[in-house]
């Protein structure tokens, strides 16, 4: 039986990656009834979609063009 | 607190699709050509990876100079090494490993993390002896709360070590495999599941200190 400690520890150390069947139903099937558990990861998800959404935005196509032109001067001196 | 420091990553809960959790290789032919260092491969390479660099950079908090700077370092350490590139890795892991090591060296400011951290406590205090919510997180607004999420995160990212930092932004910003991180980071998966618990608990307690987490109101 899992606590909510135990399904927070896992939920917030968890990666994209493949994991254990196993604890990945019990982690669902305590998720499914518990509120609390819920909500907590739903908030760490909003963390990851706002990194995602771009807090950082990226950069121009002008500034990576001008970027890569330079990477290419730099790296390739002989052909350029 | 031996629990939380012996944390395991038991990477159960799929966040955005299951991704197989190995290390990924490169595909042999790309691998042969970029070992012999064909010019319009590598530079096809720099095409395609800067963006996405480049906005790792920026999510780890480097200004938009300082950002171009380690890119441009990466990139020509990759174009000059690239003799060396065995496909054991994907070129994105390999350009990730470049980068975080240009990124530490440029900066010079290297941060520990110790085996126990103030965070773990509060996290901890969170949960009642029988291992429940005791002060449980409180329900966000979603939609009024996604647009200030974004607004702050930066912030409250710059407050986290730079190694969490680094983890964080990897594991939600690219679709890195554990094993891939892990190598990007130089940690074992049990170092990573840590990083990645501290950075998450630290950045929900910075916006929830900042009164982003929203109304304690009705259910999910």
């Amino acid at each position: 039986m899992l606590t909510c400690r135990d399904v927070a520890r896992r939920v917030a150390s968890a990666t994209q990656g493949g994991g254990e069947p196993m604890s990945g139903m019990m982690l669902r099937v305590h998720l499914l009834l518990c509120r609390d558990c819920r909500r907590y990861a739903r908030e760490l998800r909003a963390l990851g979609d706002a990194l995602r959404r771009g807090h950082a935005a990226d950069a121009d196509a002008e500034q990576l063009r001008i970027l890569e032109q330079r990477i290419i001067d730099l790296g390739f001196p002989h052909i350029s | 607190m031996t629990g939380v420091v012996e944390a395991r990553i038991v990477p159960s809960i799929n966040f955005h699709g299951v991704t197989p959790d190995r290390m990924m290789r490169e595909d042999p032919l790309l691998t042969a050509r970029i070992r012999a260092r064909d010019p319009l491969v590598l530079q096809q390479l720099v095409r395609e990876h800067i963006g996405m660099l480049l906005r790792v950079c920026r999510s780890w908090g480097m200004s938009a100079d300082f950002a171009e700077d380690v890119v441009q370092e990466t990139m020509l350490t990759f174009i000059a090494r690239a003799a060396d590139f065995d496909g054991r890795s994907r070129v994105r892991t390999w350009l990730y490993g470049i980068m975080r090591k240009k990124a530490a060296s440029l900066r010079r400011t290297a941060d520990r993390d110790d085996e126990t951290d103030a965070i773990d406590q509060v996290v901890e205090s969170r949960f009642t002896a029988i291992g429940r919510w005791g002060r449980g997180p409180r329900a966000p607004d979603a939609r009024a709360d996604a647009q200030r999420v974004r607004a702050w995160i930066g912030q409250c990212l710059a407050g986290l070590t730079e190694r969490r930092r680094h983890a964080f932004v990897l594991a939600e910003i690219d679709d890195l495999t554990t094993d891939e991180i892990c190598r990007v980071l130089d940690v074992t998966p049990g170092n990573l599941g840590v990083l990645l618990f501290r950075a998450r608990n630290g950045l929900r307690e910075c916006l929830e200190a900042r009164g982003i987490s929203g109304r304690h109101d009705a259910d999910v």
